[in-house]
């Protein structure tokens, strides 16, 4: 147990660096992290399966908050439609 | 309808859906079919209609479930909406390679136009609905959760190795994270 406590420190300070980094090259890639609402989701499922109603919906919530940014993020083409 | 008929309905729609997303998931592993970020979009919308499922197995049938059900499939609708229409004009190409005629995405809308039709029947056709807490979980509801749960952890894993902490590229080649960090053992 003890030895995960300086390895997660770590990679926190990692993690911390390059939150520092992107903001000072105005990278804003981080924000688009595309694994966490399947990370909510399947917090959601384990939840569900927990029968911890309220804890599921609520991260429910937050992969499909977490969802219409990726969707933002990713949709900036316009359509090649001509009618 | 009884509560057990309703959690067995439910129970088989979530294994349809496992069997959606296991195929998805099969297609990458075994013909190296990436994803592409709309792709993960729309699996990702199917995710957020399971757990819906999950609840009215687990915990109790209310029709708040079926509404989360119905709000992440609109939103999966829009979704493989916008990528049939990026490729809805001829000469423009295709994302991945079609199944039975159809692409992914254009069987992703399917599945969803049917999930939309499948809650609101059973909003309008079941008689009433009950507060009370299910008393357990049968055999075929845990099978079906357990099922959907391991597919969500590879979809994790998936996506990691696909895009690391961040944005996935449009076009997706590679394993890009894992790519890079093979790239850091081998200068090791």
């Amino acid at each position: 147990m003890q030895g995960y406590v300086p390895r997660l420190i770590e990679l926190g300070r990692a993690w911390q660096i390059k939150l520092i980094l992107q903001h000072r090259n105005g990278f804003d890639e981080l924000r688009a992290m595309m694994v966490l609402p399947f990370l909510l989701f399947t917090g959601a499922i384990a939840a569900g399966w927990r029968r911890h109603a309220m804890l599921s919906i609520l991260l429910w919530l937050a992969g499909l908050a977490a969802m219409l940014a990726m969707f933002r993020y990713h949709v900036t083409s316009s359509l090649d439609l001509a009618f | 309808m009884s509560g057990r008929v309703l959690i067995y309905l439910n129970s088989l729609g979530l294994l349809g859906l496992s069997g959606a997303l296991g195929f998805a998931l099969a297609d990458q592993l075994i013909n190296h079919d990436l994803p592409c970020p709309l792709c993960l979009l729309q699996r990702m919308a199917m995710f957020g209609v399971g757990i819906g499922l999950v609840l009215n197995i687990a915990v109790s049938h209310h029709p708040r479930h079926y509404g989360m059900m119905i709000v992440s499939a609109v939103l999966g609708m829009f979704i493989a909406m916008r990528q049939i229409l990026l490729h809805i004009v001829p000469g423009t190409g295709a994302y991945g390679d079609p199944f039975l005629g159809l692409h992914f995405y254009t069987w992703a809308f399917i599945l969803f136009v049917g999930v939309i039709a499948g809650a609101s029947l059973m909003l309008l056709f079941v008689p009433r609905w009950s507060n009370e807490r299910h008393a357990s979980i049968p055999a075929l509801g845990a099978l079906a959760i357990g099922v959907f749960f391991l597919l969500a952890v590879a979809n994790v894993v998936g996506t990691t190795l696909e895009c690391g902490a961040g944005a996935c590229p449009d076009d997706p080649t590679s394993y890009e994270f894992l790519d890079r960090l093979l790239g850091l053992n081998n200068r090791n």
